[in-house]
């Protein structure tokens, strides 16, 4: 356990060391790179903590995100509100909206569930596109500033390193509270938690507007980074990037959700640059995550290097409970189906074969 | 509190006889079914069960009996008929509401939470009928008498040792542990169990019967059965189910001895 701790403290403070020193040590593109990744970051830790977490896949978060970024560029470039004022009022309307669309949601489960959050983020694409009055359509909506104290590319960078962090410290918080532990539950054994005394529809309706509130902030981040924002910010595809940041970082990790944007922002803003079939190459790489480490970049780190090296100095205790965290929510290896079998309609036999009391056996 | 094995049976000893009070049913069924189309698959099910009284459900394959309990537990809707729980009708309560009444319930098919730990999976339970489950910026492992209060019952079943470990990682048999445990960590009035020794080796089963007779006699405990011994042995009052219908009702005895029950259960060689 104590190397466990010692580990977690120490790479934690080398990682602040590293984001804090990085305008020292690179040019603006990549501190640019790297404030990219960290709202990007937060966004899919938004996702991250609804399906990772509490096993609900979504691909309409972009649509959540959108509702902060028009927000706040109608409240400061069309109504003529302070930037302050602006981010307060769409974070607001991101709340109302994230509950409105959760109540729409908290009735389904499964490929339900992941296609209202896909119709729900098209009609907030919808919207955006036709609602031209308000939105600019295609054109978008401009001039929104940065906060006047962060309007150098460094500044801001540490501005958004500060949002995040904060963020990042309140989901840490989160998904270890008594509502992240029923947020497990559900993933776990969703069917179960009634019986347990827990309203399962209540908690989800939660999950999404607080999941939605942090898509909220990283919308801000984004809106501000570009002074811009238009359509294809909430289109399905940001929504699915999203998600597949998660899962490329690992699901039901915290750190993966900036590990998979980092890679993301990467390919797409250097390594596009080298190669000009870069969306195959992100293509592949998504894929070969999903063949070969389903636990993402964070999950097969910890459990292929991370746990070995803590059972060499002789702390299996701390490397087993790395290899439970690191196993996530088994998202891609089949969710609930893991170690649960669905229930049967009605009573079946359950008689004691020999063929499986002598498994059963040898298993103990 | 759920307390440790010998006091339970010091309890016992203290109190000589439970059966007699004459206090309202525990839970009282009317007319209860249960039906999917055409199919009665609970049809017109009627008993009470007294406070502390330990009943078996027992029937062949199909019987109804899970579904019958899924209505208890309000997890399947009631197509005719009441269900009264601790005098509340229930018939259309939600079913984190019954639970929350004092009813908690196993499954024949084990259902903890797999990637979470032992300790984990009964401290989900401990605080589910707790307020509290909301907050968002405490440790849920942090909460000294909800964690307490797990882990009595991780003793009690027996799982100590296994605290920190996944439940997915688990045999059998303690899986099936486990699944009381997270039942009996909610300190039930009534705890249903469906099955509680499925697939379980003959040693297992010893284990799981001392288990379920060392419960606290003040709890009320409706037990579902295949193994016919086992649900003798536990039981002081049975019912026995067939397609849905209740065709006998009596003390281990008068079941051993009926004959319809014999035609239409033991008949069959189980």
């Amino acid at each position: 356990m104590r190397n466990l701790t010692i580990g977690k403290w120490l790479s934690l403070a080398s990682v602040a060391a590293v984001a804090i020193a990085l305008p020292y040590i690179v040019p603006s593109f990549f501190v640019n790179m790297a404030t990219q990744m960290l709202f990007l970051g937060l966004f899919a830790l938004s996702i991250n903590l609804i399906a990772g977490y509490a096993g609900m896949v979504t691909l309409g978060q972009a649509g959540v995100l959108g509702i902060a970024g028009y927000g706040i560029a109608i409240a400061y470039s069309r109504l003529d509100f302070s930037l302050g004022v602006s981010a307060l009022l769409a974070i607001l309307s991101t709340i109302v909206v994230a509950a409105f669309f959760g109540l729409l949601l908290v009735r389904a489960t499964g490929v339900y569930f992941l296609m209202i959050t896909l119709a729900q983020g098209m009609v907030v694409w919808g919207v955006a596109q036709r609602f031209t009055v308000l939105t600019g359509g295609d054109n978008g909506l401009r001039g929104i500033s940065r906060p006047p104290f962060a309007t150098e590319y460094w500044a801001y960078y540490y501005f958004s390193l500060l949002v995040v962090a904060v963020c990042v410290f309140l989901i840490f918080r989160i998904v270890r509270s008594p509502f992240g532990l029923s947020l497990k539950g559900i993933r776990e054994a969703e069917t179960r938690m009634p019986a347990l005394g827990y309203d399962v529809r209540r908690i989800k309706l939660l999950a999404f507007v607080v999941s939605g509130t942090f898509a909220g902030v990283a919308g801000l981040l984004l809106v501000m980074y570009n002074n811009f924002f238009s359509p294809p910010s909430v289109y399905v595809k940001a929504s699915a990037e999203g998600l597949l940041m998660s899962i490329l970082g690992g699901v039901g990790t915290i750190t993966g959700a900036f590990v998979g944007s980092g890679v993301f922002v990467f390919v797409t803003n250097y390594v596009s640059g080298f190669i000009e079939r870069w969306p195959t190459l992100l293509g592949l790489i998504f894929v070969l995550t999903i063949l070969f480490a389903p636990d993402g970049i964070v999950g097969s780190w910890q459990r292929l290097v991370w746990a070995p090296l803590l059972r060499r100095f002789g702390d299996a205790e701390a490397a087993e409970l790395i290899e439970i965290e690191a196993g996530g929510g088994g998202l891609l290896t089949g969710g609930e189906a893991k170690g649960v079998r669905p229930d049967p309609e009605t009573d079946s036999v359950t008689s004691v074969t020999p063929e499986s009391t002598a498994e059963r056996q040898s298993r103990q | 509190m759920t307390p440790t094995k010998e006091a339970l049976l010091d309890v016992e000893s203290d109190r000589t006889d439970t059966g007699g009070d004459d206090g309202p049913p525990v839970l009282r069924l009317r007319e209860v079914s249960r039906h999917y189309g055409g199919i009665r698959a609970v049809n017109e099910v009627s008993f009470d069960v007294a406070q502390g009284e330990r009943r078996a459900v027992i029937g062949p394959n199909g019987a109804g009996k899970t579904t019958l309990f899924k209505m208890i537990s309000r997890e399947e809707p009631t197509t005719k008929g009441s269900v009264e729980f601790l005098g509340h009708d229930i018939t259309r309560t939600p079913a984190h509401r019954v639970a929350r009444l004092g009813l908690s319930r196993t499954y024949q098919i084990t259902r903890v939470f797999p990637s979470l730990s032992v300790l984990e999976n009964v401290v989900l339970a401990c605080q589910g009928l707790r307020r509290g489950s909301f907050q968002m910026f405490n440790s849920a492992m942090g909460r000294k008498s909800i964690v307490d209060q797990a882990e009595e019952a991780i003793d009690t079943v027996g799982l100590r040792r296994g605290a920190k470990t996944p439940a997915s990682e688990l045999g059998h048999g303690e899986q099936r542990q486990l699944e009381l445990g997270i039942a009996l960590a909610q300190e039930p009035k009534l705890l249903l169990l469906d099955e509680p020794a499925a697939g379980l080796s003959a040693a297992e089963r010893g284990l799981m019967r001392d288990l379920v007779r060392g419960l606290p006699p003040e709890m009320t405990v409706l037990l579902i059965e295949h193994d016919m011994e086992l649900a003798l042995g536990l039981a002081d009052y049975v019912t026995c189910l067939h397609n849905g219908s209740q065709v006998a009702e009596g003390t281990p005895d008068e079941i051993r001895n009926n004959e319809r029950v014999r035609d239409i259960y033991l008949g069959q060689g189980d």
